[in-house]
């Protein structure tokens, strides 16, 4: 009975401070630590917090807490055992050399969707690697925020001219054709008189 | 403790475990087997017959016999499976009110659910005779790769027959349970399963108790009946086109080819050659009726299913991408499903993960032994038995969640391989003035497209407040629960109200259909 109260008081604690743990400090890691700990950080952590484990106590209230708090560890442990998405959090964080780490709150603004979006966005330098394709490939990005789909038809055109075998652009250039097509269709006046 | 029970309801036969005095006990019927086909036969009598008396009903009653159900539950109508089907199975498939396919037998339809459900229903019954007592809570087992309808249309089917489900499994995390793998050591693991209707590969993380599904991946399109069929279609290939067309047109013939190429595929396993002989299979030009012999030699054969084996080493490979592994990062590999005793799986299978099968435990039954101590955890910790909860299974969600966007994009909000339960939240907005409704079509699968993925269903959000465009916002949660379900709630941003959600356009059944249909199927209480 006491260790029951003991792990419904841990899950509360855990619970009312979801919204200031980095994904570090949820799976209770130092800023920074290597992808093996994490994993081993993952393991722990879902001993004590998945919701299997409290199964049997029958409680809705404690069981959408523990929920919510393991929907979150296994968040943080898939933006970190990810090599790539844990760089671009890391670098987030300020996680270089000796800096300690300062960002509190981070959730909210670093969640794995917005790591995901990001990487798929793709920055400049990881999508093109000719310079005069990279120009262009800003511009595509800038229309594309703008949902300006004929300027990232365009752009994405001219960034294919210096690198014509980039599969990336060319998706992107597939993808703007459609969102194109479509907005033309939405926006057809059927009253409109053509002259020629 | 009331006990409660592993099934694994496999696509041609079915198996029931219980954890009884610690140790996991397979269930037998009267005559001792351990295995029961998957197999339902509609006689006119009041209850359907099923197990093995019913594939010896399927001779005599080819049209009221269903088998290989597995295949099409959970599915749409139009689905390439149930197409499919209807070309190959001798007893009737019509469509649902929810397009959803449905079995027609003397006149009465029957839901995909119903049909498992009796399976269920037998098996429970089964269990009960066994144990001298009513079992009412079991764990069932569907392949890795099941999407969300089919979890959900089994979970129905297990509530159909009676038995309150703590928890869908999958077949492959099932097995790595039942092998006892790890033992305080840790390392990676890699699960095979080729069974009657599916594959699936799963590779899982173990250290200590805590076993991790890191990454799994399947076909539900590819199992031991395809390799049949490929023999099947081999030895039909031999007649002359006449009595090709006497095959094609008549579900015996058609089910006698099956048989023979069913029997030899298993004695290729201890021969180098197999003998087929098939009585009264045609009519010869004066109407007597013509035997089929043939042979088959195991090189033969290796090579007419070699394109089906390369395809769950494509599968593999998708796998152990997604855990960051190679296949010489396995320390451990467990072989389940029936199609795994065949010669040329072990030898590919070694050969592709470079290391020998754990052995020790039937591969017929190991996954139902897995879900029976999975139950039995469970069953503990419910009624507050200290211990039960040893082991902790983390499973993934096989398939990426998606909604449908503009210009018919299908945008990602929780991907595959992720731990569940998961979820995800969204806030959307109205985009016309006094807008009431909102609908989310919700998909699965990784096709960019949402007409690359299987659709799960339409949900509808009602009764909004009315308001000038995006003055209203809903905050809508995706979770993934336990069983690998999908399950959308939503709430008004600023009111906090909940929304009504209504769910269209999917297969499955009504929460009032599934009680109904419990009611009319607990037709006996075996004495209870």
């Amino acid at each position: 009975m006491e260790l029951e109260l003991r792990r419904r008081v841990e899950v509360e604690t855990v619970f009312s401070l979801l919204d200031e743990l980095d994904h570090y400090r949820i799976l209770r890691l130092k800023a920074g630590a290597p992808t093996s700990e994490v994993e081993r950080a993952f393991g722990e952590q879902s001993q004590q917090f998945h919701p299997d484990r409290f199964y049997g106590m029958r409680d809705p209230k404690l069981t959408r807490m523990v929920t919510q708090v393991y929907k979150r560890i296994s968040e943080s442990y898939q933006i970190l055992r990810d090599p790539e998405l844990k760089r671009m959090y890391d670098k987030k964080l300020g996680v270089m050399g000796m800096q300690a780490p300062t960002l509190t709150g981070s959730h909210r603004s670093v969640d794995r969707a917005s790591l995901e979006k990001e990487r798929e966005e793709g920055h400049s330098d990881s999508v093109v690697s000719d310079k005069r394709a990279k120009k262009y490939w800003d511009l595509a990005l800038i229309a594309k925020q703008n949902e300006d789909w004929n300027g990232v038809v365009m752009n994405v055109q001219f960034a294919l001219n210096y690198e014509k075998d980039n599969a990336r652009l060319q998706k992107e250039l597939d993808r703007a054709r459609v969102l194109l097509a479509e907005k033309k269709k939405k926006t057809q006046n059927p009253y409109k008189i053509k002259i020629v | 403790m009331a006990y409660a029970i592993g099934i694994d309801l496999g696509t041609s036969n079915s198996v029931v475990s219980v954890i009884k005095d610690g140790t996991p006990h397979v269930i037998t019927d009267a005559d001792g087997n351990r295995t029961h086909p998957s197999v339902v036969s509609f006689g006119h009598g009041q209850n359907p017959i099923v197990g093995h008396e019913a594939v010896r009903l399927m001779n005599l009653n080819p049209q009221g016999t269903v088998y290989s159900s597995k295949r099409l539950i959970g599915r749409t109508i139009d689905s390439e499976e149930v197409v499919r089907a209807m070309h190959s199975v001798p007893y009737e498939i019509v469509a649902g009110e929810n397009h959803d396919p449905r079995i027609r037998v003397h006149d009465r339809v029957y839901s995909l659910q119903e049909i498992s459900a009796h399976v269920l229903r037998y098996l429970r019954g089964l269990a009960e005779a066994y144990l001298g007592e009513p079992v009412g809570h079991a764990v069932i087992t569907v392949p890795a790769y099941f999407n969300d309808n089919q979890r959900q249309a089994t979970r129905d089917a297990g509530e159909i027959a009676g038995l309150e489900v703590l928890r869908i499994i999958n077949e492959p995390t099932a097995a790595a349970l039942a092998y006892g793998l790890g033992e305080r050591k840790d390392e990676h693991a890699a699960v095979y399963d080729l069974g009657g209707g599916t594959f699936d590969i799963s590779v899982l993380r173990i250290m200590g108790d805590v076993f991790e599904v890191v990454s799994t991946a399947g076909d539900t399109y590819l199992g031991g009946d395809d390799f049949d069929q490929a023999l099947m279609d081999y030895f039909v290939a031999q007649l002359g086109p006449e009595h090709q067309r006497q095959v094609r047109r008549s579900p015996s013939a058609r089910l006698k080819m099956r048989r023979a190429a069913e029997q030899a595929k298993k004695d290729l396993t201890d021969h180098d050659e197999a003998r087929v002989r098939v009585d009264a299979l045609v009519k010869d030009d004066r109407g007597y009726d013509q035997a089929f012999t043939s042979s088959i030699s195991r090189i033969q054969y290796n090579q007419i299913v070699f394109p089906l084996v390369k395809r769950t080493f494509e599968v593999c490979d998708e796998a152990l991408t997604a855990a960051r592994c190679t296949p010489g990062d396995i320390g451990a590999l467990v072989m389940v499903g029936g199609m795994t005793r065949s010669l040329i799986i072990q030898e590919a299978v070694e050969n592709y993960f470079g290391r020998e099968p754990a052995l020790g435990v039937n591969p017929d039954e190991v996954v139902s032994m897995g879900a029976a101590i999975q139950a039995n955890n469970l069953m503990s910790s419910l009624q507050g038995i200290p211990g039960g909860t040893g082991t902790l299974l983390i499973d993934v969600t096989p398939q990426s969640l998606g909604i449908g966007t503009v210009a018919g994009f299908c945008e990602r909000l929780i991907e595959r391989n992720s731990p569940i339960p998961t979820g995800i939240s969204r806030t959307f907005t109205t985009g016309v003035d006094y807008q009431t409704e909102v609908k989310i079509s919700v998909y699965q699968g990784e096709g960019r497209m949402a007409s690359e993925n299987e659709k799960l269903g339409e949900f509808v959000l009602t009764g909004l407040r009315p308001a000038p465009r995006g003055d209203v916002k809903i905050t809508v949660h995706f979770d993934i629960d336990g069983d690998g379900i999908v399950q959308v709630t939503a709430e008004e941003s600023d009111t906090g109200n909940a929304a009504s959600i209504r769910l269209e356009a999917s297969t499955g059944l009504s929460a009032d259909e599934v009680s109904d249909l419990r009611e009319e199927l607990n037709y006996d209480n075996l004495g209870f």
